[in-house]
């Protein structure tokens, strides 16, 4: 590389005795730069969540009366839907849905579509009683939420008193 | 309490990223750098006010974020590393009219941005009548004009 003259004047000399860490500083930079690429394909994939490949997820209960479908990566305050799905026809035509206390400590349910016909709250969560056609094959029900904690938190569905799905969703600030 | 930390968060995220950036990029001030700029102050204000549209918000994120600065400052002339490391270094650019093309071209200049710096500034038209250029740690480039041109020295940001 080109070197400055060893004749210079005092001021220059006392810059150009910076000179190895101005080497290192483009060197930082440089990486900083690729780190920056590697930051938006990342954003770009879902990795922090919104909108891309990584980010839509399923679960099912272990007794696979629903399944949820689910963003596995969210924002704080950022509003997401959480749709509820049941694979099998129910015959008493209700859909008993149970929230469990770990979910509500990191979301706030904003709302539901459709509404539900009953909602009660107890030690073990908050349940909510949905009206479903009688051959409720394919019902769909949705969940506004938002994500009020940073870090990693489970939601927590359960069908009436089955057990529940509690996929891990991590959640950035 | 939230408000105060976002804002120091992003005080800090700020500063690294547009030190990772470099030095060219905020003197470069084309019209689209102007709008780069407000576009980024626009996803700033949000992440840091988020849905409190308060005037006790407001008031709250601008106190911290001049106190962040002041603190900054004051670090800056405490620990002198601290600036360096934050603001970098003066370069010498152009030595005796000879341009080091290895620095430009790490600093993403070419001889056109000196010379451009040395016609505005003291009205030199070649490269052999630079004493010295220098990058700046502000950005800008300074000229020192050979004695025979019978400039003076000045600063250009570029």
């Amino acid at each position: 590389m080109a070197e400055a003259p060893s004749d210079l004047p005092h001021a220059m000399r006392r810059m150009e005795a910076d000179l190895p860490f101005q080497h290192r500083s483009w060197q930082v930079e440089r990486l900083s730069w690729a780190m920056l690429l590697v930051l938006v394909a990342a954003g770009l994939l879902g990795i922090f969540g919104g909108s891309g490949p990584l980010v839509a997820a399923t679960a099912l209960t272990p007794d696979e009366a629903i399944r949820l479908r689910y963003e596995r990566v969210q924002r704080l305050l950022l509003r997401t839907t959480l749709l509820v799905e049941l694979p099998r026809a129910r015959p008493d035509g209700q859909l008993e849905l149970r929230l469990g206390p770990e979910m509500l400590e990191g979301w706030e349910i904003h709302g539901t579509m459709p509404s539900a016909v009953v909602s009660r709250s107890g030690s073990d969560g908050v349940t909510l009683v949905f009206e479903t056609a009688p051959a409720g094959a394919g019902t769909t029900i949705r969940l506004m939420v938002e994500p009020r904690r940073v870090g990693v938190r489970r939601l927590s569905v359960a069908a009436g008193d089955g057990p529940p799905s509690r996929p891990a969703v991590l959640i950035w600030p | 309490m939230d408000s105060v930390l976002r804002a120091i968060a992003m005080f800090a995220l700020l500063l690294l990223l547009f030190r990772m950036t470099g030095r060219r990029t905020l003197h470069d001030t084309t019209p689209f750098d102007f709008v780069l700029l407000l576009i980024v102050s626009e996803a700033t204000q949000q992440a840091m006010v988020g849905e409190d549209n308060s005037i006790t918000n407001a008031v709250l994120v601008i106190s911290t974020l001049l106190l962040c600065n002041v603190g900054l400052s004051l670090l800056k002339i405490r620990f002198p590393g601290v600036g360096r490391v934050v603001e970098g270094v003066p370069t010498l650019l152009v030595v005796h009219g000879r341009p080091l093309r290895d620095r430009l071209a790490r600093a993403r200049l070419d001889e056109g941005d000196v010379l451009g710096a040395a016609r505005e500034l003291q009205g030199l038209e070649r490269l052999e009548q630079i004493r010295f250029a220098v990058l700046e740690a502000n950005g800008t480039i300074s000229i020192v004009p050979e004695p025979s041109t019978g400039g003076w020295s000045a600063s250009y940001p570029h």
